[in-house]
């Protein structure tokens, strides 16, 4: 199974050279940063399985996982599905505030304070976590009905290659060829960098911008070499 | 095949303009679809993209078209032109890049508005003719009266009384910009060789010098750390970019709580020592000597 290049006309690429990327027919470096609501549009999730069980009293669904495997993405993709829900991230070093709203999505859980797990785990509001930590103890002390998903365990080379593919379309400049990522790629970088979603990211945004010979496939053998863990930039 | 297809031309085929230049051009909307609209709006704005958190701003909102009723087949031509803005400029980078954006939506009531968006470049504008570019005249800008030289002090006169027909100018915010060694420093580490010894040596060089720097501030945090001096441990370590540059830089302060209220997007001046460089994060590190 493979992606080639993808168009079947080549046409003007760019009127300005000077222009972000015509030289590749995108807008932008497709493994930059998106904003929220582009993150959300590009989700690729299953998510049909916790509809019912989000509308239950008590529920809890927690996405557990390390970061860059894709929790934000399933809790960012639920929030789309239940227009009623509050979504919070916890940035690191700081505390926030727990939203109103049904289901409650909160992002990087383990920040929570003990006194605001208390008092969440105890509330019969259905409950998205986005987590480093299982809380499956606390929450069962507290009455809830617990899923647990490990976000590892749902990437597989299909889903990355369609992933990947889709936020090239999603900067595609105009009609004609653009780089492609091909299933063997994708299986190659699930086998290197795990399902840490993130550190491909990283590794195909250097790629693309060393890509200055032309349209092509992103094949491993562009990748630089591994650097050592904490050596490069954090993703966010 | 959405209600409309919308393309817009500039009138620079380069679509390259000089800030405060006239951009202008036409926005062609093709109506497939008959469509009731509550009016045609063009956006220019600029937006950020690369590695990391994104930022955008200057929108600037005009109606090309008010409520119509677009019939399919239709195709509109509608002009439009604006003052660019002097900044940002257009930037590439590596991690960061500054575009503009002209961005045009078809208003529909209760459906997704059909939308356009191209890019222009923007460069910089021409140099208004009371600023000559001349050395002395930034360091008049930049310098606080207290430390200000006689020659210095006679060109900010020779200013002021020759321009009295504008008395309604403000005159640069002093507070926020560093001192002239400051700018100096970070222009000679970006001219230095980054995989070498350059960067190391020219702060060693520097290391004796005391500076008045104003930082950008990204975050506060507690000193901890085996190298870290004595008189510095358990103080708070200010986090940013020298003001006016890119350049990163960690100030470490000896005070235990007395910065706790700055917070991201703040600025904080102080005098400092560069104490080394931080190869690692391509940052400039300094010891606050204001409070000894």
């Amino acid at each position: 199974m493979g992606t080639g290049l993808r168009g079947s006309t080549v046409t003007t690429l760019a009127t300005s050279s000077l222009l972000p990327f015509a030289h590749l027919n995108l807008r932008r470096n497709p493994f930059g940063e998106f904003s929220v609501d582009d993150w959300t549009r590009l989700a690729d999730v299953d998510l049909e399985e916790f509809d019912e069980l989000l509308t239950e009293p008590g529920s809890v669904v927690q996405f557990v996982g390390e970061k860059g495997y894709g929790k934000t993405t399933h809790l960012l993709a639920i929030g789309a599905r239940f227009p009623g829900s509050g979504y919070v991230h916890i940035p690191e070093g700081e505390r926030a505030e727990v939203p109103g709203g049904n289901p409650v999505l909160i992002d990087e859980a383990q920040r929570l304070t003990w006194r605001q797990r208390r008092q969440v785990f105890r509330s019969s509001v259905p409950l998205v976590l986005g987590t480093h930590r299982n809380f499956t103890r606390e929450l069962s002390r507290a009455g809830r009905r617990v899923r647990t998903v490990a976000v590892a365990g749902r990437m597989n080379a299909t889903r990355l290659t369609r992933i990947l593919n889709n936020r090239i379309e999603w900067v595609r400049r105009g009609g004609g060829p653009v780089p492609g990522v091909l299933f063997e790629t994708a299986a190659g970088m699930l086998e290197r960098f795990g399902p840490d979603i993130r550190r491909i990211q990283l590794e195909l945004y250097m790629t693309f911008q060393d890509m200055n010979d032309g349209i092509r496939n992103v094949e491993m053998r562009h990748f630089h070499p591994i650097r050592p863990a904490g050596s490069n930039l954090s993703w966010r | 095949m959405s209600r409309c297809d919308i393309s817009i031309r500039f009138d620079q085929p380069d679509r390259t303009y000089r800030g405060g230049d006239t951009v202008s051009g036409e926005v062609h909307v093709q109506v497939n679809k008959d469509t009731t609209s509550n009016g045609i709006q063009l956006t220019h704005y600029w937006k950020t993209h690369g590695y990391g958190n994104t930022d955008s701003g200057g929108d600037e909102i005009e109606m090309l078209a008010g409520d119509s009723e677009l019939r399919a087949g239709e195709d509109l031509a509608l002009p439009f032109s604006f003052v660019a803005e002097c900044h940002p400029l257009t930037y590439r980078g590596h991690h960061i890049n500054i575009d503009h954006y002209v961005k045009v939506a078809v208003d529909v009531p209760w459906a997704i508005d059909p939308k356009s968006e191209e890019e222009f470049i923007l460069l910089p504008g021409k140099r208004p003719p009371e600023v000559t570019g001349q050395r002395d005249e930034i360091v008049a800008q930049q310098s606080a009266p207290a430390v200000e030289s006689p020659a210095t002090a006679a060109t900010a006169a020779t200013a002021a009384t020759a321009t009295p027909a504008v008395p309604e100018i403000e005159q640069p915010v002093t507070t926020s910009a560093p001192s002239p060694e400051v700018l100096e420093l970070v222009q000679q580490i970006s001219a230095a060789d980054r995989f070498g010894s350059e960067r190391e040596d020219l702060i060693a060089a520097w290391s004796h010098r005391e500076l008045d720097v104003v930082v950008n501030v990204d975050r506060v945090t507690t000193t901890f750390g085996s190298t870290v001096d004595d008189a510095y441990q358990n103080g708070q370590t200010i986090q940013g970019t020298v003001a006016e540059t890119e350049q990163a830089i960690e100030v470490l302060t000896r005070s235990a709580g007395s910065l706790e209220d700055l917070s991201r997007g703040d600025q904080w001046r102080s005098r400092v020592m560069v104490s080394k460089w931080d190869s690692l994060y391509n940052r400039l590190v300094a010891l606050d000597v204001a409070s000894e």
